[in-house]
Protein backbone atom coordinates (compact mmCIF):
# COMPACT_ATOMS: atom_id res chain seq x y z
CA UNK A 1 0.00 0.00 0.00
CA UNK A 2 1.34 3.20 -1.23
CA UNK A 3 1.09 6.68 1.00
CA UNK A 4 -1.39 8.29 -0.38
CA UNK A 5 -3.91 4.85 0.30
CA UNK A 6 -2.25 4.86 3.65
CA UNK A 7 -3.47 8.33 4.06
CA UNK A 8 -7.00 7.96 2.52
CA UNK A 9 -7.58 4.80 4.79
CA UNK A 10 -6.40 6.83 8.43
CA UNK A 11 -8.89 9.72 7.05
CA UNK A 12 -11.94 6.79 6.63
CA UNK A 13 -11.13 5.32 9.55
CA UNK A 14 -11.06 8.61 12.13
CA UNK A 15 -14.12 10.13 9.87
CA UNK A 16 -15.79 6.94 9.48
CA UNK A 17 -16.36 7.86 6.06
CA UNK A 18 -16.46 5.02 3.69
CA UNK A 19 -12.85 5.07 2.24
CA UNK A 20 -14.08 4.94 -1.73
CA UNK A 21 -16.44 8.02 -1.22
CA UNK A 22 -13.62 10.02 -0.52
CA UNK A 23 -12.68 12.73 -2.64
CA UNK A 24 -9.54 15.42 -2.69
CA UNK A 25 -11.35 18.39 -2.77
CA UNK A 26 -13.75 17.48 0.55
CA UNK A 27 -13.58 19.84 3.21
CA UNK A 28 -12.24 18.09 6.39
CA UNK A 29 -14.93 19.62 8.88
CA UNK A 30 -17.98 20.71 6.35
CA UNK A 31 -17.74 16.70 4.62
CA UNK A 32 -15.90 14.20 6.57
CA UNK A 33 -17.27 15.96 10.69
CA UNK A 34 -13.37 16.22 11.50
CA UNK A 35 -13.32 18.94 14.91
CA UNK A 36 -10.44 19.34 16.64
CA UNK A 37 -10.78 16.16 18.66
CA UNK A 38 -11.01 14.26 15.71
CA UNK A 39 -8.03 16.15 14.15
CA UNK A 40 -5.76 14.91 17.23
CA UNK A 41 -6.82 11.52 16.20
CA UNK A 42 -6.01 12.14 12.57
CA UNK A 43 -2.89 13.78 12.89
CA UNK A 44 -1.35 11.33 15.26
CA UNK A 45 -2.38 8.44 13.22
CA UNK A 46 -0.93 9.57 10.51
CA UNK A 47 2.16 10.43 11.87
CA UNK A 48 2.63 7.16 13.86
CA UNK A 49 1.33 4.82 10.83
CA UNK A 50 3.15 6.92 8.26
CA UNK A 51 6.49 7.53 10.31
CA UNK A 52 6.35 10.93 9.56
CA UNK A 53 6.28 14.56 11.25
CA UNK A 54 3.22 17.31 10.68
CA UNK A 55 4.04 20.48 11.87
CA UNK A 56 1.83 22.47 13.66
CA UNK A 57 2.03 25.25 10.25
CA UNK A 58 1.01 22.26 8.17
CA UNK A 59 -1.51 21.19 10.69
CA UNK A 60 -3.31 24.19 11.00
CA UNK A 61 -3.31 24.71 6.87
CA UNK A 62 -4.81 21.42 5.96
CA UNK A 63 -8.35 21.93 5.46
CA UNK A 64 -8.85 18.99 2.81
CA UNK A 65 -8.41 15.73 1.98
CA UNK A 66 -6.10 17.32 -1.05
CA UNK A 67 -4.06 19.46 1.57
CA UNK A 68 -3.15 16.32 3.52
CA UNK A 69 -1.85 14.06 0.30
CA UNK A 70 -0.03 17.58 -0.35
CA UNK A 71 1.40 17.66 3.40
CA UNK A 72 2.31 13.76 3.43
CA UNK A 73 4.03 13.52 0.12
CA UNK A 74 6.00 16.39 0.53
CA UNK A 75 7.14 14.81 4.05
CA UNK B 1 -5.09 46.02 29.22
CA UNK B 2 -5.12 42.17 29.48
CA UNK B 3 -2.04 42.00 31.28
CA UNK B 4 -3.77 44.52 33.91
CA UNK B 5 -6.82 42.41 33.88
CA UNK B 6 -4.82 39.03 34.52
CA UNK B 7 -2.87 40.82 37.32
CA UNK B 8 -5.97 41.99 38.89
CA UNK B 9 -7.52 38.63 38.70
CA UNK B 10 -4.75 36.42 40.25
CA UNK B 11 -4.70 39.11 43.03
CA UNK B 12 -8.54 38.82 43.45
CA UNK B 13 -8.69 35.09 43.37
CA UNK B 14 -5.49 34.96 45.64
CA UNK B 15 -6.78 37.26 48.58
CA UNK B 16 -10.43 35.41 48.19
CA UNK B 17 -8.61 31.59 48.15
CA UNK B 18 -6.73 32.29 51.35
CA UNK B 19 -9.83 33.89 53.05
CA UNK B 20 -11.08 30.72 52.70
CA UNK B 21 -11.26 27.64 54.70
CA UNK B 22 -10.75 24.59 52.26
CA UNK B 23 -11.21 20.83 52.75
CA UNK B 24 -10.31 17.62 51.49
CA UNK B 25 -12.33 15.13 52.55
CA UNK B 26 -10.23 12.46 50.78
CA UNK B 27 -7.02 13.46 53.03
CA UNK B 28 -5.04 12.21 50.44
CA UNK B 29 -1.50 14.11 49.57
CA UNK B 30 -2.52 15.81 46.13
CA UNK B 31 0.36 13.83 44.98
CA UNK B 32 -1.78 10.37 45.05
CA UNK B 33 -4.14 12.29 43.11
CA UNK B 34 -1.53 13.73 40.09
CA UNK B 35 1.57 13.16 38.88
CA UNK B 36 3.10 10.01 41.08
CA UNK B 37 1.84 7.84 38.39
CA UNK B 38 2.54 10.06 35.70
CA UNK B 39 0.52 12.82 33.90
CA UNK B 40 -2.94 13.21 34.39
CA UNK B 41 -6.51 14.40 32.33
CA UNK B 42 -7.35 16.48 35.21
CA UNK B 43 -11.27 17.30 34.12
CA UNK B 44 -13.91 20.20 35.66
CA UNK B 45 -16.75 21.96 35.16
CA UNK B 46 -16.03 25.86 33.61
CA UNK B 47 -17.96 27.47 36.57
CA UNK B 48 -15.70 26.20 38.62
CA UNK B 49 -12.13 28.03 37.06
CA UNK B 50 -11.47 30.40 39.95
CA UNK B 51 -11.81 27.45 42.55
CA UNK B 52 -9.79 25.71 40.31
CA UNK B 53 -7.36 28.34 40.05
CA UNK B 54 -6.48 28.56 43.59
CA UNK B 55 -6.74 24.45 44.81
CA UNK B 56 -4.00 24.35 41.66
CA UNK B 57 -2.15 27.12 43.01
CA UNK B 58 -2.46 26.55 46.50
CA UNK B 59 -2.12 22.71 46.42
CA UNK B 60 -0.19 21.24 42.74
CA UNK B 61 1.99 24.34 41.81
CA UNK B 62 3.65 25.14 44.57
CA UNK B 63 4.59 21.44 44.66
CA UNK B 64 6.29 21.76 41.35
CA UNK B 65 3.86 19.77 39.37
CA UNK B 66 4.04 20.98 35.91
CA UNK B 67 0.59 21.64 34.88
CA UNK B 68 -0.95 22.55 31.17
CA UNK B 69 -4.25 24.36 29.79
CA UNK B 70 -5.54 25.18 27.07
CA UNK B 71 -7.18 28.39 26.41
CA UNK B 72 -9.41 30.13 23.74
CA UNK B 73 -8.17 32.68 21.00
CA UNK B 74 -11.04 35.20 22.37
CA UNK B 75 -10.12 37.94 24.01
CA UNK B 76 -11.26 35.83 27.42
CA UNK B 77 -9.05 33.76 26.93
CA UNK B 78 -6.33 36.19 26.18
CA UNK B 79 -6.92 37.25 29.83
CA UNK B 80 -7.44 33.55 31.35
CA UNK B 81 -3.96 32.56 29.39
CA UNK B 82 -2.05 35.51 30.88
CA UNK B 83 -3.59 35.09 34.76
CA UNK B 84 -2.82 30.95 34.30
CA UNK B 85 0.83 31.91 32.76
CA UNK B 86 1.59 34.28 35.84
CA UNK B 87 1.18 31.61 38.01
CA UNK B 88 3.24 28.98 36.40
CA UNK B 89 1.15 27.08 34.56
CA UNK B 90 2.00 26.35 30.26
CA UNK B 91 -0.64 27.94 28.27
CA UNK B 92 -1.78 26.57 24.63
CA UNK B 93 -3.89 28.74 22.52
CA UNK B 94 -7.01 27.05 20.76
CA UNK B 95 -10.38 25.48 21.55
CA UNK B 96 -13.45 23.59 19.91
CA UNK B 97 -14.01 26.91 18.06
CA UNK B 98 -11.34 28.31 16.99
CA UNK B 99 -7.17 27.27 16.49
CA UNK B 100 -8.76 23.60 18.27
CA UNK B 101 -6.71 21.03 16.67
CA UNK B 102 -3.11 22.68 17.15
CA UNK B 103 -3.88 23.82 20.62
CA UNK B 104 -4.92 20.40 21.36
CA UNK B 105 -2.19 18.73 19.66
CA UNK B 106 0.04 20.85 21.82
CA UNK B 107 -1.38 19.49 24.73
CA UNK B 108 -1.01 16.54 23.55
CA UNK B 109 2.47 16.63 23.20
CA UNK B 110 2.80 18.44 26.65
CA UNK B 111 1.17 15.24 28.01
CA UNK B 112 3.05 12.81 25.79
CA UNK B 113 6.36 13.96 24.93
CA UNK B 114 7.00 16.86 28.52
CA UNK B 115 4.87 14.77 30.98
CA UNK B 116 2.88 17.39 32.00
CA UNK B 117 -0.63 17.06 33.36
CA UNK B 118 -3.58 18.99 31.81
CA UNK B 119 -6.75 20.92 33.20
CA UNK B 120 -9.76 20.92 31.04
CA UNK B 121 -12.76 22.38 31.72
CA UNK B 122 -14.89 20.44 29.64
CA UNK B 123 -18.11 22.57 29.03
CA UNK B 124 -15.52 25.91 28.06
CA UNK B 125 -15.71 27.58 26.24
CA UNK B 126 -18.90 28.59 25.46
CA UNK B 127 -21.27 25.79 26.77
CA UNK B 128 -23.57 24.57 27.01
CA UNK B 129 -23.36 24.16 30.70
CA UNK B 130 -22.56 20.77 31.99
CA UNK B 131 -22.33 18.95 28.94
CA UNK B 132 -18.61 17.64 28.35
CA UNK B 133 -17.19 17.96 24.53
CA UNK B 134 -15.00 14.93 23.77
CA UNK B 135 -11.84 16.90 23.67
CA UNK B 136 -10.40 15.50 27.11
CA UNK B 137 -11.32 12.21 26.03
CA UNK B 138 -9.33 12.08 22.61
CA UNK B 139 -6.30 13.74 24.72
CA UNK B 140 -6.59 10.91 27.16
CA UNK B 141 -7.33 8.09 24.51
CA UNK B 142 -4.66 9.20 22.60
CA UNK B 143 -1.68 9.90 24.95
CA UNK B 144 -2.82 7.45 27.35
CA UNK B 145 -3.05 9.59 30.46
CA UNK B 146 -6.10 8.81 32.85
CA UNK B 147 -8.99 11.46 33.31
CA UNK B 148 -9.35 12.19 36.75
CA UNK B 149 -12.69 14.32 37.65
CA UNK B 150 -12.38 17.34 40.13
CA UNK B 151 -15.32 19.32 41.73
CA UNK B 152 -14.78 22.38 44.01
CA UNK B 153 -17.71 23.73 45.66
CA UNK B 154 -18.16 26.71 47.99
CA UNK B 155 -20.61 27.23 50.44
CA UNK B 156 -21.42 31.04 49.67
CA UNK B 157 -20.85 32.40 46.39
CA UNK B 158 -21.33 34.84 43.95
CA UNK B 159 -22.60 33.59 40.24
CA UNK B 160 -21.52 36.00 37.84
CA UNK B 161 -23.78 36.76 34.76
CA UNK B 162 -21.73 34.62 31.67
CA UNK B 163 -23.37 31.67 30.57
CA UNK B 164 -21.54 29.64 32.59
CA UNK B 165 -22.65 30.96 35.96
CA UNK B 166 -19.26 31.64 36.86
CA UNK B 167 -18.73 30.95 41.10
CA UNK B 168 -16.73 32.97 43.02
CA UNK B 169 -16.61 32.33 46.69
CA UNK B 170 -17.71 34.74 49.44
CA UNK B 171 -14.96 35.56 51.53
CA UNK B 172 -14.28 33.39 54.79
CA UNK B 173 -16.43 30.20 53.31
CA UNK B 174 -16.18 26.90 53.37
CA UNK B 175 -14.76 25.10 50.15
CA UNK B 176 -14.22 21.42 49.88
CA UNK B 177 -12.55 19.41 47.37
CA UNK B 178 -13.84 16.27 45.74
CA UNK B 179 -12.63 13.75 43.52
CA UNK B 180 -13.76 11.13 41.26
CA UNK B 181 -12.08 8.10 40.53
CA UNK B 182 -9.52 7.93 37.55
CA UNK B 183 -10.18 6.21 34.74
CA UNK B 184 -8.32 5.57 31.35
CA UNK B 185 -9.76 5.32 28.29
CA UNK B 186 -8.16 2.58 25.50
CA UNK B 187 -8.04 3.13 22.05
CA UNK B 188 -10.81 0.24 21.59
CA UNK B 189 -13.40 2.54 23.90
CA UNK B 190 -15.90 4.55 22.07
CA UNK B 191 -15.15 8.18 22.62
CA UNK B 192 -18.87 9.13 23.01
CA UNK B 193 -19.26 6.44 25.54
CA UNK B 194 -16.43 7.75 27.39
CA UNK B 195 -17.57 11.54 26.77
CA UNK B 196 -20.62 10.33 28.59
CA UNK B 197 -18.93 8.78 31.44
CA UNK B 198 -16.91 11.52 32.15
CA UNK B 199 -19.96 13.94 32.20
CA UNK B 200 -22.20 11.50 34.19
CA UNK B 201 -18.53 11.20 36.53
CA UNK B 202 -18.35 15.31 37.23
CA UNK B 203 -22.43 15.33 37.61
CA UNK B 204 -22.16 13.13 40.65
CA UNK B 205 -19.56 14.91 42.09
CA UNK B 206 -22.07 17.90 42.13
CA UNK B 207 -23.64 19.78 44.63
CA UNK B 208 -25.98 22.42 44.86
CA UNK B 209 -24.11 25.79 46.99
CA UNK B 210 -25.73 26.37 50.05
CA UNK B 211 -26.30 30.23 50.10
CA UNK B 212 -25.84 31.69 46.64
CA UNK B 213 -26.71 35.20 45.37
Amino acid sequence: MNQKEKTLGVIADVSGVERDTIEPQMDLVADLGIDSPKALQLLVKLEDELGIEISDEEAARMETVDDILQVVAAT
Amino acid sequence: MESLAAFLIRRVVGVLGRSCRWRDPTGEPIDRWIGREGPVVLVAWHEQAVLLAHWMRRRILVQGIPMAVMSSQSRDGEIGARTAAGWGVRVERGSSSRGGSVGLRRLYRAVKKDGFSVVFLVDGPRGPRYEAKPGAVVLAQMSGAPILPVAIHAERVWHLKSWDRMIVPKPFTRITVRRGEPFAVSPEDDVETARVGLQNALNGLQETPKCTD
